[in-house]
């Protein structure tokens, strides 16, 4: 089923919307996820839940990408899901190695009462985002939005692991230094 | 937290990038939507007859060859069924689950860390017997165990590359490998694995660029394997590169092989452009250089004298179609 047709499926309060949502993106949602929990029962929970908040949000909402509107609920639910656990133990996903490697992006700064808006750091994001080459970019993205782990990305790029971590740390550290001129306090 | 929140900053970037990285398995959710737009990507536009062939391929559903031009390049199209991606992400598993060779996944073994390749060996590869050990492993709840087990040498491999490790009560062997293990020159490495007995070299991959810049992957099917002894495995004095972590390793032909005794199925040795050979074997890097001269050799040698097919990976469902 076309997603505009899914979509409306919502728009009319019919329960096959999530039926089809279902059959269509679970696997797309779960490995979301799972790549950020790493486990098959929170994974899982972050996906139906996701199909609650997708009926919850639409109407009045109505996506133009459904996949991407689905996967940002999933990865939502999937970092918060994360957060709750990480105090009771230490997770086997990407989650632990993605956080560490984007605390090197983190801009020095000696003012902690000073926080950038929500919107400010996805403009600054998108900005930094779009100067970036495709192919840096398409990279980054599978790494920071997708929680693919690095071998899936060497795997998917044809490129060797090595390059893939080489590539990583040289747009973490352009990312750091625009945040930085861009004078974003996170 | 600040990394986490700009992990979560992330979620709201522009949609048009979150669709262009997405990963292979959800590329092909939109083959499906737009059958012919898949197979147009990756075929070059300006090629009015071969988009029409490939189109009529798919309209029939089937796995089938035909010819596709490019320039001064012909290969015939094999479509394959795209890989499962679900596969990749298999869910974990309970401790109870796991055979005994997945439960205790390594040890060390004289100063040197060995995994398990899951897969079992044969008893009539099984040689001296080396030293009884101990292993431990946590399950997922953090409870330890241990099991006592026997180390065994696999015959005509060297003990510094892999062994066999037979548990207590049970009767099969289980090949463990040192991902550790470094070799002195390409000599040692193919001595020590006994490589001209336990290697089977299978397809070669090509990455190819067309003029109009789109990438088309190419199997070549019918590599004989003396031309890889001969030009790439020939200088066995050259030395392993020590230090691997920050190199820039680009194949331009990659050849799949397997190791059967150690359970290697599909593994890689890579050619780069630069002269390097890199392969897996052992689960970890291991990179000779070989020379420019060598490395163009052996892409002329393969574009020249082997069959060459651009793979189109198609869904189920175009398949059922």
């Amino acid at each position: 089923m076309e997603d505009r047709e899914i979509v409306e499926l919502y728009w009319e309060r019919s329960e096959t919307a999530i039926s089809e949502t279902k059959k269509k993106y679970e696997r797309y949602c779960y490995s979301i996820a799972y790549h950020i929990l790493y486990n098959r029962e929170d994974s899982e929970e972050c996906v139906n839940d996701t199909y609650i908040r997708a009926w919850n949000a639409i109407p009045p909402h109505r996506p133009g990408r459904l996949s991407v509107f689905l996967g940002k609920i999933t990865r939502n639910l999937a970092i918060d899901c994360y957060e709750k656990i990480r105090t009771i133990k230490r997770g086997k996903g990407q989650a632990e190695l993605i956080l560490d490697e984007l605390q090197e992006c983190i801009p020095f700064s000696d003012n902690t009462e000073k926080i950038t808006e929500d919107i400010v750091l996805k403009d600054a994001l998108d900005a930094f985002l779009s100067i970036l080459p495709q192919e840096t970019r398409k990279l980054f993205v599978r790494r920071y939005w997708y929680a693919s782990s690095i071998k899936e990305i060497a795997k998917d790029f044809r490129i060797s692991e090595s390059k893939v971590k080489m590539q990583l740390l040289r747009t973490r550290n352009q990312l750091r230094v625009f945040l930085e001129k861009e004078g974003i306090e996170i | 937290m600040k990394n986490i929140r700009l992990w979560k900053s992330f979620s709201d970037i522009d949609e048009s990038y979150i669709e262009e990285a997405a990963p292979p398995e959800q590329r092909r959710i939109k083959i499906i939507g737009n059958k012919n737009a898949g197979k147009w990507g990756i075929l070059a536009a300006s090629f009015a007859l071969a988009i029409i062939v490939g189109g009529e391929l798919i309209h029939r559903g089937e796995i089938s060859q035909n010819d596709v031009q490019y320039a001064d390049r012909i290969w015939p199209v094999k479509e394959v069924p795209a890989p499962n991606g679900q596969e990749e992400i298999a869910p974990e598993r309970k401790w109870e689950e796991l055979t005994i060779s997945e439960q205790y996944g390594q040890f060390e073994f004289r100063k040197s860390s060995y995994s398990t390749r899951v897969s079992e060996v044969k008893r009539e590869h099984i040689g001296d017997f080396l030293e009884n050990i101990v292993l431990e492993s946590y399950d997922e709840a953090g409870i330890p165990y241990t099991k006592s087990a026997a180390v065994f040498e696999i015959k005509g491999i060297s003990e510094e590359c892999a062994v066999a490790v037979q548990f207590q009560g049970t009767d099969q062997y289980y090949a463990y490998v040192n991902v550790d293990y470094r070799a002195e020159n390409l000599g040692d490495f193919i001595g020590d694995l006994n490589l001209k007995e336990n290697i089977q070299f299978g397809s070669v991959w090509y990455h190819w660029q067309s003029p109009e810049g789109d990438y088309s992957r190419i199997e070549f099917v019918d590599l004989e394997d003396d031309m890889v002894w001969e030009i790439l495995l020939e200088d066995t004095t050259i030395s392993q590169v020590e230090d691997t972590e920050e190199m820039m390793l680009i194949d331009i032909m990659s050849i799949s092989l397997d190791i059967p005794i150690l359970g290697y199925e599909n593994i890689g040795l890579g050619i780069t452009e630069d002269g390097y050979l890199a392969t897996n074997i052992l689960d970890t890097g291991k990179v000779f250089y070989i020379g420019e001269e060598k490395a163009q050799e052996f892409v002329d040698y393969v574009l020249q004298n082997c069959t060459g097919y651009e793979i189109v990976y198609i869904t189920d469902m175009e398949v059922k179609e």
